[in-house]
């Protein structure tokens, strides 16, 4: 294993996705080609790529947010709450277009805010995902959906997104998840592999950049990485769970495992939910199959219905795949779904012993000298287990 | 603040009583032999639960119900108890609250003891209807149906939205609700209820009309409490005539120079949901600065905004196109259109928009709707926490600074003119 191409390639990687907004208008300067921001979570990002588009994950700007509240209030999620400021201040403009999935009703009122700030900006969109997932209409509907995407960027940008483009697109993206897939598998057979902050640089960067050239990067650390021993981390093994539509402030992430602790599995959006389910796409339309992805995904949600499937017992599962001694949950600060399927999660945990730490995360980082007393005091009951 | 003059409806008394009649009703399901449903979303729902002979709670009432009672905090300490963080929709905290409490068999307040459900339904006219029918089905392990209803940013997914919850009641929520009541759904029985919720509603939108006078002879406060008879209690004899007399009320005040606020001053626009458990505060705060709040969103958006557009024979059609228009008026894209009109009809002066602390229904996008209307019809808004459910987000001293500022800048305008 070679550590000083791992780590040179880490680092690339958590540059880019340190500073989003310089990876990606370097690389429009280089291509001259669109890119179209992503706003939360199950955008079918394979059709913008195969209209030669860039689809770029909407990150969290690293400033204070200050023009925000003249359009929203200080009370909603800091990941609409970043896009508003950041639309507010100039920071998008260089965007072609922005999309947004409907999940909740922050989303839901977000696209006629950014209307009123953006103005001029060519393509906004809002994806309405259905909700309840294993019903047979909401395929009907979510097949339509994203026919009509489709059908709206090729008007918009005045191409044909053909069957066998888009299967392309679907085969390379499958290939993502796949690296990824292994890459967390790894790490979850070899805690401490990888800090989980540049697990999260490395997935970040995946959302900055055709996913082709990610592919490379990926197989690139894999192959320095296959074949590592496990080398017996003898910090506490925890896994991390929750923080939806964006990524977990790495200071947060560098606190947990600076405290004895070392994060063994995480389903974070930037993290297992966000590969784990591949497309088939056997003995169907490159549509069906996206549909069929998005309604079969393997890590129940919380901004969803199915109760075929069951966060808490998923997380458990997690527990005990990865033989972790607990669970520390991530939330972002006003999620209200991930609020109330937070309940039933603890429910769970509690029922199964499994012991578990919730962190509400918002923006501004307050009182960070007292999350590290609580994650510190965690793990200590960790070490007494 | 001057002294509070306010003449509040006498016919309002009768939604008491018929409220009264309704809960009893639920608290005697099981031993008249009734499945008992608890219901999440827009009106229309108790239809399809009186149809199926299900006693239900509709949880949107719920919170009128118990907030009128000054009962959520009980409950939504309950919630917290659990798990449940504030910031999370009070609705949802006070309706996973109470099953908890009566799940574990706690003491608890006789009035506020309904029976728990055999089965949940959920109706996505707000996200969380849906997340919070889960979460109670998770916690009592009992059945949940639910219906997406997707937010119609674009007036051209319009009809294709309708066809989409059409299609969902026939095809999965009716048989699933079937199943679970343990009987066919009377079609024609839904019929006979539509037509009587619309020609309720029609009365009702003629009461509407009489608040267009100066001075009002009724406010919102009164309009809010004479939902009932197209919610909850929609379908039901009695409901039609509810109006009428309501109507006739209104028509003698008329008459006779009643306004309900004496001295009225400022007629205002209230976006967001009302703050059950403060409305008699509210309603004499307001009147106390010879405010009459005349319309919102949530009276004239939701609950029937076109009852001549109800086919009684094509129900489920009628109540998909129901349920995806009030979905839509509510968007901010949209609803700055309502509001655009409601401020014409009525005359009114400004915007109260109640910054709802944990309901996010009507919050996003409350700042721009001001500033649009304050560029197309040089009217203002003012934005005032509150919460529909949770006494600790609403402080009266709060409420009547940001209140009393709001109406002094109005008063400047005038002076200007």
């Amino acid at each position: 294993m070679n550590n000083q191409r791992i780590q040179e390639t880490v680092s690339y990687l958590e540059a880019m996705a340190s500073d989003p907004e310089a990876t990606l208008t370097g690389w429009k300067e280089r291509t001259q080609r669109k890119i179209v921001g992503l706003l939360a979570m199950y955008i079918p990002e394979e059709i913008l790529h195969a209209a030669g588009i860039l689809p770029a994950g909407l990150w969290e700007t690293s400033e204070p947010f200050v023009q925000a509240y003249e359009h929203i209030h200080n009370f909603t999620c800091s990941v609409v709450r970043s896009a508003v400021n950041m639309a507010a201040k100039g920071q998008l403009d260089f965007l072609d277009g922005i999309v947004i999935s409907e999940l909740c009703l922050t989303l839901r009122g977000t696209e006629y805010i950014l209307r009123k700030v953006l103005g001029t900006t060519p393509y906004l969109k809002t994806l309405y995902l259905p909700s309840t997932l294993r019903v047979p209409t909401s395929r009907g509907y979510t097949i339509d959906e994203f026919t009509g995407f489709k059908a709206s960027i090729e008007s918009w940008n005045k191409s044909v997104i053909t069957d066998d483009v888009l299967s392309e697109s679907l085969v390379i993206y499958n290939r993502n998840r796949a690296l990824l897939s292994e890459l967390f598998d790894l790490r979850r057979r070899n805690p401490g592999l990888l800090r989980t902050r540049e697990m999260r640089a490395i997935i970040l960067a995946g959302v900055l950049m055709p996913k082709e050239e990610h592919n490379n990067y990926l197989e690139g650390l894999l192959s320095e990485m296959r074949g590592a021993n496990p080398s017996g981390d003898g910090r506490m093994k925890v896994v991390l769970s929750g923080y939806l539509c964006f990524a977990p402030p790495t200071e947060i992430l560098d606190l947990i495992e600076d405290s004895g602790a070392v994060v063994a599995d995480d389903d974070f959006w930037v993290g297992r939910r966000y590969f784990t389910t591949m497309t088939e796409a056997e003995g169907k339309s490159p549509i069906e199959a996206l549909a069929d992805r998005y309604l079969n995904m393997g890590v129940p949600c919380p901004t969803r219905v199915d109760l075929s499937s069951d966060w808490g017992t998923y997380i458990i599962d997690m527990v005990k795949a990865s033989q972790a001694l607990g669970v520390i949950i991530l939330l972002p600060k006003y999620c209200e779904p991930h609020g109330v399927y937070y309940v039933d999660v603890r429910r769970r945990l509690n029922a199964a012993n499994i012991p578990h730490l919730l962190l509400e995360i918002d923006h501004e980082i307050l009182g960070l000298g007292q999350m590290k007393t609580r994650i510190q005091a965690f793990i200590e009951t960790l070490k007494g287990g | 603040m001057q002294q509070v003059e306010l003449n509040r409806i006498e016919s309002t008394k009768e939604v008491g009583r018929m409220v009264d009649a309704y809960m009893d009703g639920l608290r005697h399901a099981r031993e008249n032999g009734k499945k008992v449903c608890w219901a999440f979303g827009p009106p229309g729902v108790p239809l399809l639960m009186r149809a199926l002979d299900v006693e239900f709670m509709h949880l949107a009432s719920w919170g009128a119900y118990s907030g009128a009672r000054q009962g959520n905090s009980e409950q939504l300490r309950e919630a917290e108890a659990a798990g449940f963080l504030p910031d999370v929709c009070s609705y949802n905290r006070l309706c996973y609250g109470l099953p908890l409490i009566l799940k574990q068999q706690k003491p608890f307040r006789e009035d506020l003891t309904i029976p728990l459900p055999d089965f949940m339904y959920g109706i996505r006219l707000c996200h969380t209807h849906t997340l919070w029918s889960e979460a109670v089905c998770r916690l009592l392990d009992v059945p949940c149906v639910t219906v997406d209803i997707p937010g119609t940013h674009e007036n051209s997914q319009f009809e294709r939205n309708v066809d989409y919850v059409e299609k969902q009641l026939k095809e999965v929520t009716i048989p699933s609700l079937e199943r679970l009541a343990g009987r066919r759904l009377d079609y024609d029985k839904l019929s006979e209820m539509l037509d009587i919720i619309k020609r309720a509603a029609i009365v009702r939108w003629e009461c509407f009309q009489f608040m267009k006078n100066t001075p009002a002879p009724m406010s919102w406060f009164d309009s809010v409490i004479s939902l009932g008879p197209v919610m909850s209690l929609g379908g039901l004899p009695g409901t039609v005539e509810y109006y009428e007399n309501l109507k006739a009320e209104l028509q003698r005040r008329v008459d006779h120079g009643i306004a309900a606020v004496p001295g009225e001053k400022y007629r205002l626009y209230w976006d967001g949901l009302p703050c059950w458990y403060k409305l008699g505060t509210l309603a004499r705060l307001f009147a106390g600065y010879k405010a009459v709040l005349l319309a919102s969103a949530y009276t004239h958006g939701e609950f029937w905004r076109h009852p001549e557009r109800i086919v009684p024979d094509k129900p489920l059609r009628s109540l998909a196109e129901e349920w995806v228009r009030g979905t839509r008026d509510w968007l901010p894209e949209h609803r700055v259109n309502l509001i655009a009109e409601l401020v014409q009809e009525y005359a009114l002066d400004g915007l109260v928009m109640s910054a709802m602390r944990t309901c996010r229904v009507m919050d996003i996008g409350q700042h721009d709707i001001i500033n649009e209307i304050e560029r197309k019809l040089a009217i203002p808004g003012v934005l005032i926490e509150t919460d529909p459910a949770d006494v600790r987000f609403f402080t009266e001293a709060q409420y009547r600074v940001r209140l009393e500022a709001f109406l002094e800048m109005i008063d400047a305008r005038r002076a200007k003119r």
